[in-house]
């Protein structure tokens, strides 16, 4: 797997009227890896999405693929001469073509032989053999799905890109998709950027995770490293649940109201990130009071407040009793940040 | 772009020809006289055609009688005939001196109070034919109106007929003037039934100018109130169309409640509903045929007509509707374009033409060789064109909006340019309306006559134009024939069109 990138993002940068979309966004995919743009709605990773594909010109920045400009400054390649496959969120299907002839639509260009196998392939490949013949109407949800992915790969594009992929299927059916859509993938030469807002699905399928807000990219990097060490606490939010308690750092140490832990920032006001496996019950450590604890399955969530901050945390097993009780921190799951 | 300055180049026409001075042939207080007499026959079709209309579309929606399912589209089958062929049926029909009234007053001992060469008698004609306007407007206000307002007026204690006329009827009222708005325009626009009944308007002042006085100027100083009427009346309609918004997006789509109308009441509506239908198709239809069987048509000459007819009319949908979609794909980023080609609609075909003559006159001069003949087809199908691109337009919008933008951006990053997007994916997916587009204009040409008149080759009849010339030599048994072969030609095209409207809403069946 190489990891020089196919496709470049260079401070691109989009406004409508009075609102700005893309504010100075910089991003790089690699051939053979699966990127995932990670966001709340409205962040501007859709659009990011679609200055990508050429459907909207950048005002702002460059857009280069294998070394040929896209979209910059100087000009602007149309859609159809990209080397880029772009499935929708609504999949966008042709309702006048069944399965075979919407896979086959972008290699018209192809000998019939060659075209006719290539389909059969991708059916294949996405599991829609016996639905070759069908309409797009009589689809499910999840063979909708594919048959765009299968639409937009049979070019053999360099770059796939995926708008919210998932959002439109929900539950068992979502999980067993995106298994399967996955496996599809994972023949693909192609660089894959998956636009989401959820963060589990996110740090599930890529390889790389980008995660925006406000139209910037606030951290670039493997799903590890932006879950355990994340920028801000803005970034760690779009991650997963956090607390945030104040702190107070004191000769290389953060004292906090759930116990003191080292800390490599300057004396000061500090700001301490707890995810809630970061935070446990334990025997002895720093007293709390347990202010809520609710079963969530396999486990318990449960509020501990001490000296007025308060946060949440999992514990395994049955819920404690509301009362006094004792934390303890896992320096290794919490981060520091200055500031108050 | 071109397509809306094709459209808008006979409007200037008009302007510019009204204007150029060499008139005074006319006196203004006969143009005053004859925008009076259209304004009146305006009026009282206006009037006639919303109460029959509405009762119609009111009856088959909102009630369960014999016949019902059959009339909900039949009402709409007089739109096949030429308002001019039913003027011939009726003006002979029930001429003073005609056969009925002789037998009326010899045998019955009273006559009707009713003289068919007056402006009554035109509105009586103009009503029957353009009912089916109002109708289908009303019919689909009806079908789409909120089952909610309805229960809601009933729980608020009014019965169902009060609900009905307190919150169904206000609800339609925009439907209510675009229908009686459309009928207006083509009351208008009509030259055929209102020449025959010798009732002057500004139409027949515009064809009249023309053809009598030769003067392109004066026709078109009768030419501009048309044209600001027009402008008007498209104004109301498309100021309803608008209204119907808010009717449209209710939450689900629910059954009306529907009463079932037995013994008196049923046989009231059935009457009602065939009454329409026999005056608007069934009786002239049969006036004309028992006539024309007493003489023997020259059939040369109507099937060389009917070629002619069939010839432009094809052709005219063909053209009409390819540039309506030209100008459909383009309107995204030319929203006035469309909204100056939608006044071609409510110009009337004369005003059209004479408006056309201008430029026309010019084009015989810069092209080099071009035969009189060619040149006047071209500026026919123009014209027909320019009058008929708004009608098409509609549905032509309607089906592209059926392909989503992201279908469009789909097959453009599967490597398709904007021409082949357009080619392989908007008119496959539109096909059905692009066919209700053409039929719709080829009705509509098919059942031209001023423009025709005025525009066509010497010596090129259609079966209008025959039927026309018949009918002025009083040779009305002879009109018969070519009348009727147009209504023949253009009922499985109205019958189709009216069956689709009906499939196409729900509970219609």
């Amino acid at each position: 797997m190489s990891d020089a990138p196919i496709l470049t993002i260079a401070h691109a940068g989009k406004s409508y009227s009075r609102h700005v979309a893309l504010d100075d966004v910089s991003l790089a995919l690699a051939p053979g890896r699966i990127t995932c743009l990670l966001g709340p709605s409205g962040c501007g990773k859709s659009t990011l999405l679609r200055l990508i594909a050429g459907l909207e010109p950048a005002d702002a920045g460059e857009i280069a693929m294998a070394g040929a400009l896209l979209s910059s400054a100087a000009g602007h390649v149309p859609p159809e001469q990209r080397d880029i496959g772009l499935v929708f969120q609504d999949f966008a299907l042709f309702p006048h073509l069944d399965v075979t002839a919407n896979v086959g639509f972008g290699i018209a260009h192809l000998a019939r032989a060659e075209r006719a196998e290539r389909v059969a392939a991708l059916l294949e490949r996405f599991r829609l053999s016996h639905r070759a013949k069908a309409w797009p109407h009589t689809l499910s949800g999840g063979e909708q799905q594919r048959v765009a992915i299968a639409r937009a790969l049979a070019r053999d594009p360099a770059v796939l890109l995926l708008d919210e992929p998932f959002s439109g299927l929900d539950g068992d059916l979502r999980a067993e998709v995106r298994r399967q859509v996955l496996d599809g993938l994972a023949e693909t030469r192609a660089a894959v950027l998956i636009v989401t807002h959820d963060p589990e699905e996110a740090m599930l399928m890529a390889d790389a995770l980008a995660l925006m807000r406000d139209g910037r990219v606030l951290q670039a990097g493997t799903p590890a490293e932006c879950y355990a060490r994340p920028v801000s606490i803005e970034a760690a939010r779009l991650l997963g649940q956090v607390s945030v308690v104040p702190a107070v750092v004191r000769g290389g140490v953060a004292e906090t109201p759930f116990g003191s832990l080292p800390a490599d920032l300057p004396d000061g006001a500090a700001r301490l990130m707890l995810r809630p496996e970061a935070l446990a019950l334990a025997e002895a450590g720093a007293p709390v009071t347990v202010t809520a604890a609710r079963l969530g399955g396999g486990f318990s969530e449960i509020i501990v407040e001490a000296e007025g901050a308060t946060a949440s945390l999992r514990h395994a097993g049955g819920a404690p009793p509301i009362g006094r009780g004792f934390v303890r921190i896992d320096p290794a799951r919490a981060r520091l940040f200055a500031g108050s | 772009m071109l397509a809306a300055i094709a459209a808008a180049l006979p409007l200037a026409g008009i302007v510019a020809a009204a204007f150029s001075g060499a008139t005074a042939d006319i006196a203004a207080a006969d143009v005053g006289r004859y925008a009076l007499t259209s304004a009146g026959l305006a009026l009282l079709v206006g009037v006639i055609t919303a109460i029959a209309g509405t009762l119609a579309a009111w009856l088959v929606v909102m009630h369960r009688f014999p016949g019902r399912d059959i009339f909900a589209w039949a009402l709409a089958l007089p739109l096949a005939a030429p308002a001019f062929a039913l003027a011939y049926a009726y003006g002979d029909l029930f001429d003073v001196a005609g056969g009925l009234r002789i037998w009326m007053r010899g045998t019955l001992g009273f006559d009707m109070p009713f003289e068919m060469r007056t402006i009554s008698g035109a509105a009586f004609v103009l009503s029957c034919a353009f009912y089916p306007y109002v109708y289908l407007a009303m019919r689909a206000a009806f079908l789409n109106q909120s089952v909610t307002a309805l229960e809601a007026a009933r729980t608020l204690g009014c019965s169902q007929r009060r609900a009905f006329l307190r919150a169904a009827l206000p609800l339609a009222r925009p439907a209510l003037a675009a229908g009686a708005a459309l009928a207006i325009m083509e009351t208008l626009a009509d030259y055929g039934a209102v020449q025959f009944l010798s009732v002057q308007t500004l139409t027949t002042g515009v064809v009249r100018a023309w053809s009598v006085y030769g003067s392109t100027a004066s026709a078109a100083q009768f030419a501009l109130p048309l044209l600001g009427a027009a402008a008007l009346l498209l104004w109301i309609e498309r100021a309803g169309r608008r209204g119907r918004g808010y009717e449209a997006n209710r939450a689900r789509w629910r059954e009306l409640p529907v009463t079932r109308l037995t013994g008196v009441k049923a046989v009231l509506a059935v009457t009602f509903c065939l009454l329409l239908l026999t005056l608007g198709l069934l009786l002239p239809c049969f006036w004309l045929a028992w006539n024309g069987l007493n003489v023997s048509p020259d059939w040369v000459r109507l099937f060389d007509a009917a070629e002619h007819s069939l010839i432009l009319s094809v052709a005219g949908a063909a053209i009409t509707v390819a540039l309506a979609t030209a100008l459909a794909l383009g309107a995204a980023k030319l929203p006035l374009a469309a909204r100056v080609a939608s006044l071609g609609y409510a110009t009337p075909g004369a005003v059209m033409a004479i408006g056309l003559l201008a430029p026309a006159a010019l084009i015989w001069r810069i092209v080099p060789g071009a035969t009189g003949f060619a040149v006047a087809i071209g500026l026919l199908l123009y014209a027909y064109a320019a009058r008929l691109m708004a009608a098409a337009l509609e549905p032509v919008d309607a089906g592209l909006a059926k392909v989503t933008p992201n279908m469009i951006w789909a097959s453009r990053s599967l490597g398709r340019g904007p021409v082949s997007t357009a080619w392989h994916v908007q008119l496959p997916i539109a096909r059905g309306a692009l066919l209700t587009a053409g039929l719709l204009v080829f009705i509509d040409i098919l059942k031209e006559l001023p423009a025709t008149l005025i525009l066509r080759p010497f010596n090129f009849d259609t079966l209008a134009v025959i039927a026309s010339n018949y009918a002025l030599d009083e040779r009305l048994e002879q009109a018969g024939w070519p009348s009727l072969l147009i209504i023949a030609l253009a009922l499985p095209a109205v019958i189709w069109l009216t069956r689709k409207i009906a499939r196409s809403r729900p509970g219609a069946a």
